[in-house]
C-alpha cells in the first residue's frame, strides 16, 4: 500500500480471502473495498504507520478484517515499511525481504510449537512416571507435591502451545488451494532479485511449467522456496558468479523439486543437525536457525520428504518430494 | 490380555523420548522394546513377539506412516498406535485409514499413553509361533484376496502372476495359519481380526508400494 492506504500489489491468497481480482483492488484502499472499517483504518494510518521508521520498519498488528460473504475475523498483520523517505530502490528490496521474513512469523510459531512438544514430552512423562513410582514405593508427601506441581506446569505449557499453534494457524490463513509451483518460484525470485544480484547468484528455474498444480497452503510453499533460496544466496560470497536452480519433475504421483546451488555446500560437521531447530551457520543476529526446520515441517506435514545431497566446497542440492494429492 | 503380559514395541528417533516412554510403560508392568528406526523395528518383529506397536509419525529414514503400512500388511494382528506432533486432522485421518488403532498427540501424557495401550491390547490377538515371522508382502496380498473371496485364477489375474505362484503363496499362508483348507484359513484370519476388506490403502491412495525401497540414493537427514 502507499501511505494513503491505496493498494499497489496484493498476492493471490489476499485476493482470494477478500474476494476480488488484482485490477479491482489496485489503487483502492481497504476501506473502499470494505475489507476494514473506517475506525480500524484510521488506527492504522494514525497510530501504526507513523511508528514505522527505517530503524524499526516492522510491526505486528491485530486487526479486524471483513471477508466477502462471511463475518469479520481477527488477523495478525505484519506491517513493513517498504519505501524510505528517499525512495531508495535498494532499501525497497531489503524491506520487501524483511517483510517476507516477518510474514513467516506464523510459520515460525507453528514450527516452534511443534518442536517444543518434543522436550516437553520427556519432561511430562518422566515426572508422571516418577510420581507414580513414588506413590507405589512410598515417599514424603512434600516430594510428591513437588512432582505434582511440575506436572501441572507441564500441562499449562502444553495448553499454551496448543493455543499458540491454533492462533498462528488461523492468522496465516490456512486455506488450501491449487497452487501453481512456477508462480511461487517466480514470486520467490522476484523477492530475492536484488540480494541475489548483489551476491552474484543467478536464480533459475527448470521444467516447473510441466508440473501439475499442487493442493496445499500457498504461503507454506512460498516459505519453503524462500528459505531454500535465501540460504543459497546468503552462502554465496559475492565474488564469483553462482547459481541457484529450482527444477521440477513429476514421478508417478509425486512431485520432485530439486533446489541446486554451487554456493559452497555445507560443512560435513554441520550436516547431521542441519534440519534441527537452532542449528545455524550464519553469524549471530542473522537468521533464527529455524529456516530448514520450518521447511522440513512444511514438507512432512504435506506428506513429503526432504533430503540434502551435499558437495562440500562446491554446493548443495535439496530434494523435496511431495505427494501430488 | 492385561498389561502385565503385554509386549510393546516403541519406535522414536529421539533417545530422550524412547527412554521416557519405556520407563512409563515398564512401570506399568509391560515388556518394552525400543527402536530408533522403522527398519530396526521391522527386524525386531521377526525375532520377538509384539502385541502393540507404538510409533512416532515423523522420523528420519522410514517414517511412521510407512512403518504403519508395513506392519498392518505383514503383521496385521499387531495393534499399532501412532503419535504425532502436528495435531492436524488430515494426518490423523490418514493414519486411521491406514489401520492405526489409536492416535496420540504430543506432548505425551503417561495416563493417555497407558489408556491407549490398554484399549489397543483389548483388540490384540497373540498368534502362534508359525506366524512369528509375519507374512511376506506377496503372502499378505494373496491372503487379502482370499479373504475377499477370490479364486486363485482371479487373484493371479489381479496380481499379474501365474496361478502356480499364487497357489504357492496360498499354500505357505495356510501353513503359517495352520489351516487345512481355505475355509479354515478365512476363519482363523477372522479370529485375529482380519475380515473382508481389512486391506488398508496406502496413504497416497495408489497401490501398495514396498515401504523398504529407498527412493533417494543419498541418505535423508
Amino acid at each position: 500500500m502507499d501511505l494513503h492506504g491505496r493498494i499497489e500489489y496484493a498476492n493471490k491468497q489476499f485476493l482470494q480471502d477478500v474476494g476480488h481480482t488484482a485490477p479491482q483492488v489496485r489503487g483502492k484502499t481497504p476501506v473502499d473495498l470494505g475489507i476494514i472499517g473506517d475506525e480500524e483504518f484510521a488506527r492504522l494510518k494514525n497510530e501504526i504507520v507513523p511508528r514505522l521508521t527505517t530503524e524499526q520498519p516492522l510491526a505486528n498488528v491485530e486487526i479486524l478484517v471483513h471477508r466477502q460473504g462471511s463475518g469479520p475475523f481477527r488477523v495478525l498483520l505484519s506491517f513493513g515499511l517498504l519505501h524510505s523517505a528517499t525512495g531508495d530502490l535498494q532499501e525497497y528490496h531489503e524491506r520487501m525481504q524483511d517483510a517476507g521474513r516477518l510474514a513467516s512469523l506464523g510459520m515460525l510459531s507453528v514450527t516452534l510449537a511443534h518442536e517444543l512438544t518434543q522436550p516437553l514430552s520427556v519432561i511430562q512423562l518422566a515426572n508422571q512416571t516418577a510420581l507414580a513410582e513414588l506413590r507405589r514405593l512410598g515417599c514424603p508427601e512434600a516430594i510428591k507435591q513437588d512432582l505434582q506441581a511440575s506436572i501441572t506446569a507441564c500441562a499449562a505449557i502444553a495448553a499454551l502451545i496448543g493455543r499458540f499453534r491454533d492462533y498462528a494457524r488461523q492468522s496465516t490463513r490456512v486455506q488450501e488451494t491449487e497452487v501453481d509451483i512456477r508462480t511461487v518460484a517466480e514470486w520467490t525470485i522476484r523477492l530475492l532479485e536484488h540480494s541475489a544480484q548483489q551476491a552474484k547468484v543467478a536464480l533459475q528455474t527448470e521444467n516447473l511449467d510441466a508440473l501439475p498444480a499442487i493442493r496445499m497452503r500457498e504461503n507454506e510453499l512460498e516459505q519453503l522456496f524462500l528459505t531454500l533460496a535465501e540460504n543459497a544466496v546468503q552462502a554465496a560470497d559475492g565474488m564469483e558468479d553462482h547459481y541457484f536452480l529450482i527444477a521440477g519433475a513429476l514421478r508417478d504421483d509425486e512431485i520432485e523439486l530439486r533446489f541446486e546451488d554451487d554456493c559452497g555446500g555445507i560443512q560435513p560437521a554441520h550436516l547431521p543437525k542441519i534440519f534441527e531447530p537452532s542449528s545455524t551457520t550464519k553469524p549471530p543476529g542473522k537468521g533464527t536457525g529455524l529456516g530448514l526446520c520450518i521447511a522440513r515441517r512444511i514438507v512432512r506435514e504435506r506428506g513429503g520428504r526432504i533430503s540434502i545431497q551435499n558437495r562440500y566446497g562446491e554446493g548443495a542440492t535439496f530434494i523435496v518430494t511431495l505427494p501430488r494429492y | 490380555m492385561g498389561p502385565q503380559e503385554a509386549h510393546v514395541f516403541f519406535v522414536d528417533d529421539e533417545p530422550g523420548i524412547r527412554m521416557a516412554a519405556q520407563r512409563a510403560l515398564e512401570t506399568s508392568g509391560m515388556h518394552v522394546r525400543v527402536f530408533s528406526s522403522g527398519e530396526d523395528c521391522l527386524a525386531g518383529l521377526l525375532e520377538q513377539t509384539c502385541d502393540v506397536l507404538i510409533t512416532d509419525l515423523r522420523m528420519e529414514g522410514m517414517d511412521g506412516m510407512s512403518l504403519l503400512h508395513a506392519v498392518k500388511s505383514r503383521f496385521p494382528w499387531i495393534s499399532v498406535i501412532v503419535i504425532s506432533g502436528y495435531g492436524s486432522i488430515p494426518v490423523a485421518v490418514a493414519a486411521m485409514k491406514t489401520g492405526a488403532a489409536e492416535f496420540l498427540e504430543k506432548p505425551l501424557d503417561r495416563q493417555e499413553l497407558l489408556s491407549a495401550v490398554s484399549r489397543a491390547l483389548a483388540n490384540a490377538t497373540r498368534v502362534g509361533p508359525s506366524l512369528q515371522g509375519g507374512l511376506s508382502d506377496a503372502e499378505a496380498q494373496v491372503l487379502r484376496h482370499i479373504i475377499d473371496g477370490r479364486t486363485s485364477r482371479e487373484i493371479a489375474h489381479a496380481l499379474n502372476r501365474s496361478i502356480r505362484t499364487v497357489e504357492s503363496h496360498r499354500h505357505s499362508v495356510m501353513h503359517k495359519f495352520g489351516a487345512r483348507n481355505v475355509a479354515q484359513l478365512v476363519q482363523r484370519a477372522a479370529a485375529i481380526g482380519l475380515s473382508k476388506g481389512f486391506a488398508c490403502s496406502h496413504p497416497s491412495g495408489t497401490s501398495h508400494k514396498d515401504p523398504d525401497a529407498q527412493n533417494t540414493d543419498t541418505a535423508a537427514l
